[in-house]
């Protein structure tokens, strides 16, 4: 029972997440419109599941048990954990925005990271390793982490603020520029630049 | 437009971030944790009532 109920759980998330990223693309679509919509949504979602291929493809940790993934081969990252990225850093950046105004860009980014990393401290230990096993930080050919938060190891927290902030300091640094192509080649300069950095990140000994 | 409504649309983005603390939470509880959300108060909560009173603040024409 207690198992169905496990099983369950994880499948109604895997579910929502999806669903709820239908919901706040639609929103932001309406109140925003479509351009920095879809800029946000794309980008939010390439940069996180690009990133969260490249920490499985280097044993940082593992999707065991997902029914999609994204690519659909090798079953690595899910595609519900890229939407579910894509989702957050909207919400996140317009939460800095309102309660900051108009301040420096890096003030909004360290925000955008902090309430990232805020609500992940509850997520990760939840879900991640006994007896939900969304994510396990732990398994054969993985790598032995020294610094653990909360049974987490600290390298999560790290990327979470990493990735939210820098996002959001680069989309709205995107937004800032003339429409165009010249705005669609700062994000993939952007782009690049993160994964180079991600992968720096990772290499380090956590 | 009903109330529930109302504070929706003016503060969607809190209620989705806080539909993730919630969801987290009752993941947490399952998962024999559920003190887990209570950090939530100290991470979470303070984020979501900054964000509801900047908004109220703006609409109502204060700020």
């Amino acid at each position: 029972m207690v198992h169905l109920t496990l099983q369950f759980a994880r499948r109604a998330y895997e579910l929502g997440l999806p669903l709820l990223f239908v919901i706040s693309a639609t929103r932001s679509w309406k109140a925003r419109g479509a351009g920095v919509t879809t800029r946000e949504l794309v980008f939010g979602f390439a940069l996180s599941q690009s990133v969260e291929l490249l920490a499985v493809a280097q044993g940082r940790y593992r999707y065991p048990d997902w029914t999609l993934y994204f690519p659909p081969s090798p079953e690595w990252v899910p595609l519900g954990i890229g939407l579910g990225w894509a989702t957050f850093l909207p919400v996140v950046m317009r939460i800095s925005e309102a309660i900051l105004g108009r301040v420096a860009p890096w003030r909004l980014a360290l925000l955008d990271g902090a309430t990232a990393v805020g609500l992940d401290v509850i997520l990760d230990p939840a879900v991640s390793g006994e007896p939900l096993h969304m994510w396990v930080w732990r398994g054969v050919g993985m790598t032995p982490y020294r610094f653990w938060l909360l049974d987490v190891p600290v390298f999560n927290f790290v990327g979470w603020f990493l990735l939210i902030g820098a996002s959001g300091l680069q989309l709205r640094a995107a937004e800032a520029r003339p429409p165009g192509a010249a705005r669609l080649a700062w994000l993939g300069g952007f782009f690049a630049v993160d994964l180079a950095v991600a992968l720096l990140v990772m290499r380090l000994p956590w | 437009m009903s109330g529930a409504r109302r504070f929706l649309t003016a503060h969607f983005e809190a209620c989705v971030h806080a539909s993730f603390w919630v969801s987290a939470s009752c993941l947490a509880a399952l998962a024999g944790r559920p003190w887990l959300g209570a950090i939530g108060l100290v991470t979470v909560a303070p984020i979501l009532a900054l964000y509801v009173a900047r908004v109220r603040r703006r609409t109502d024409g204060v700020a």
